[in-house]
């Protein structure tokens, strides 16, 4: 008669055959807290610190092969520990390429003014977009520097280079951290959410009335100066508040209207806003602010100029949806106050490496505002949906496209198609 | 004699589930410095300290955010449970995290328990993640909705 302990005992046992139940017996040693006595006593014990030693060989070169993996992926796994070096500069890259084809191409206005709606090109167009460069280096555990420089063509057909951001960053608390330079204004999400590199956003570009200084926009995107921000103790509130103060506009046709270098007035705007991320939604945010300015426009009077904003967001890893509201009141000296809404909400489904998604966007920009019927040519009412999908071909590259339909009173309505590559490396 | 192997297979590995739902082997252990102020979170304190939305503990120390090897389990784990993402979507979410100025680098990834554990046990601040079974007094294992690892309930469990 066979011994019962046979199968773990006899080396001749067919080898194949052996192995799951030599595994299984390991994994029952390995999980158990202790593995002398959870054992059969007639276990081979020579045998199995053999086997534990071949299995946790194979464990070592497995963990060698994922090292390597990972390191084929571009990502630093770290060998062994060390602190953190300082400065530690890290760059990365985001640009587009888009073809644009729009229905009002080579139309005029009623004045004779070629059509240009803010952030477009030329219709039946291939173009380059922004190719941004963006650098960030901690210089201390509390300090860091970030830089984002684009090159970018004109309508002109132009290269030209703008340093778009541009701050050293303070973080000494949870509660308290402060900018200091150019950034992106905290007014509303989608402002400080995105920023120049197209690949982060789905659509191919953003709400018109949000688009740069340069290209049309209505909203002081950019800011120079101050920027102070943390949290506020709120519980499952998580509250968190932005406090800015930087130089204002200039409304001039003849320069650029973020005033990097010189405030031509002694007026400084102030930017307060809001925030909360609560616990009982999560993936959601939601926001309220307020903008004030005194403005010098050229060839007008000094202007008041407050903005009011509010938003709300859900965002998660498959659903976006965001809506923004914003009041721009202007009130001239001498005249009466002019007040020009707008807003947008967008909601986008993930499926897969596709993202459809819809966007409305709504502007109103006072016609007896003067600074938009003689400085910025926007007065008026601008409206249209825009539809497109987003498909993510690589973990880092997307193609979009996107049907845009055009309200702008005192021009016509029109159709626009662009076809976008973004990507970052 | 294929018919004992079935049997002694099956009670073997009937014995091995056995004991695998009673420890804390299946289990993915959130470590930290044995010095730090942390012992208890939520799960909404742990994704909002991994995904970098809270930057410093109640003693002042900023977190050092730690990840784990691509393609690793615990790192299949943390993702699902903790980020709530997936692959592409956490590299895109730290991308923009380092756009916006939230964070200043990605989660730094650790090549092994070993690494992990002995990067958070000196590094003060560092928080990451292993196989509970990995785990050893050089670290302490936070407590995670008021349960440790192995106990019942514990909520993020190795898949």
């Amino acid at each position: 008669m066979k011994k019962r302990s046979a199968p773990f005992a006899s080396k001749k046992f067919p080898r194949t055959a052996s192995l799951p139940l030599l595994l299984t017996a390991l994994a029952t040693s390995a999980a158990a807290a202790e593995p002398a006595t959870a054992l059969p006593a007639n276990v081979d014990r020579e045998f199995l610190e053999k086997l534990v030693s071949r299995v946790n060989q194979s464990e070592s070169e497995l963990k060698d092969l994922k090292a390597q993996m990972a390191m084929k992926n571009g990502e630093t796994a770290s060998a062994m520990p060390a602190a953190p070096q300082f400065p530690n500069l890290q760059f990365h890259g985001f640009a587009d390429i888009s073809y644009h084809w729009s229905s009002r191409e080579g139309i005029n206005n009623a004045s004779g003014v070629p059509y240009n709606p803010p952030g477009t090109h030329s219709g039946n167009s291939f173009y380059t977009g922004e190719f941004d460069l963006f650098l960030q280096s901690q210089l201390a555990e509390d300090l860091s520097v970030l830089n984002e420089t684009v090159i970018a063509s004109s309508t002109e057909n132009e290269w030209g280079l703008d340093v778009e951001r541009l701050m050293l960053s303070w973080t000494p608390s949870e509660y308290f951290n402060v900018d200091f330079g150019r950034f992106h204004t905290a007014m509303g999400y989608y402002n400080t959410a995105y920023h120049h590199g197209t690949w982060f956003q789905n659509a191919v570009g953003r709400p018109n009335f949000l688009e740069y200084e340069d290209a049309g926009g209505l909203l002081p995107v950019h800011s120079v100066g101050l920027s102070i921000h943390g949290a506020i103790p709120s519980g499952g509130l998580n509250a968190a508040y932005f406090f800015e103060v930087a130089n204002g506009r200039n409304y001039n046709t003849m320069s650029g209207q973020v005033q990097n270098v010189a405030d031509n007035n002694s007026g400084k705007a102030i930017n307060v806003q809001l925030i909360a991320k609560p616990d009982w939604l999560t993936s959601s945010q939601f926001g309220v602010g307020a903008y004030h300015d005194f403005l010098s426009p050229e060839g007008l009077a000094n202007t008041d100029e407050w903005i009011f904003s509010a938003h709300g967001i859900y965002h998660t890893a498959l659903w976006e949806f965001m809506a923004e509201g914003f009041l721009i009141r202007h009130r001239m000296s001498g005249d009466r106050a002019h007040y020009t809404p707008l807003a947008y909400a967008q909601i986008a489904r993930k499926f897969g490496k596709f993202t459809p998604y819809a966007r409305f966007t709504y502007a109103n920009a006072s016609a007896n505002d003067l600074i938009y019927t003689t400085i910025l040519n926007q007065a008026g009412v601008h409206y249209g949906p825009s539809l497109g999908i987003r498909y993510d071909f690589s973990t880092y590259a997307a193609l979009k496209l996107q049907y845009d339909y055009a309200h702008d009173s005192g021009f016509h309505n029109g159709s626009e198609v662009t076809v976008q590559a973004a990507f970052t490396f | 004699m294929i018919k004992k192997l079935f049997i002694i297979t099956l009670a073997g590995g009937l014995n091995f589930f056995s004991a695998h739902a009673q420890d804390k082997t299946g289990d993915l252990a959130i470590i930290v410095g044995k010095n730090c102020s942390l012992n208890n979170v939520t799960s909404e304190e742990l994704a909002k300290i991994f995904r970098a939305e809270k930057s410093k503990g109640s003693d002042g120390v900023r977190f050092i955010l730690t990840t784990r090897e691509t393609g690793s389990m615990e790192r299949g784990t943390a993702l699902a449970q903790i980020y709530k993402m997936e692959e592409g979507e956490y590299s895109k979410y730290f991308l923009q995290a380092t756009f916006t100025g939230l964070v200043q680098s990605a989660p730094r990834a650790m090549n092994g328990s070993g690494t992990a554990k002995q990067f958070v046990a000196v590094t003060p601040g560092a928080i990451g993640y292993l196989r509970a079974s990995d785990a050893d007094d050089s670290v302490k294992v936070l407590k995670v909705d008021g349960k440790t690892p192995g106990e019942a309930g514990y909520g993020l469990k190795l898949k």
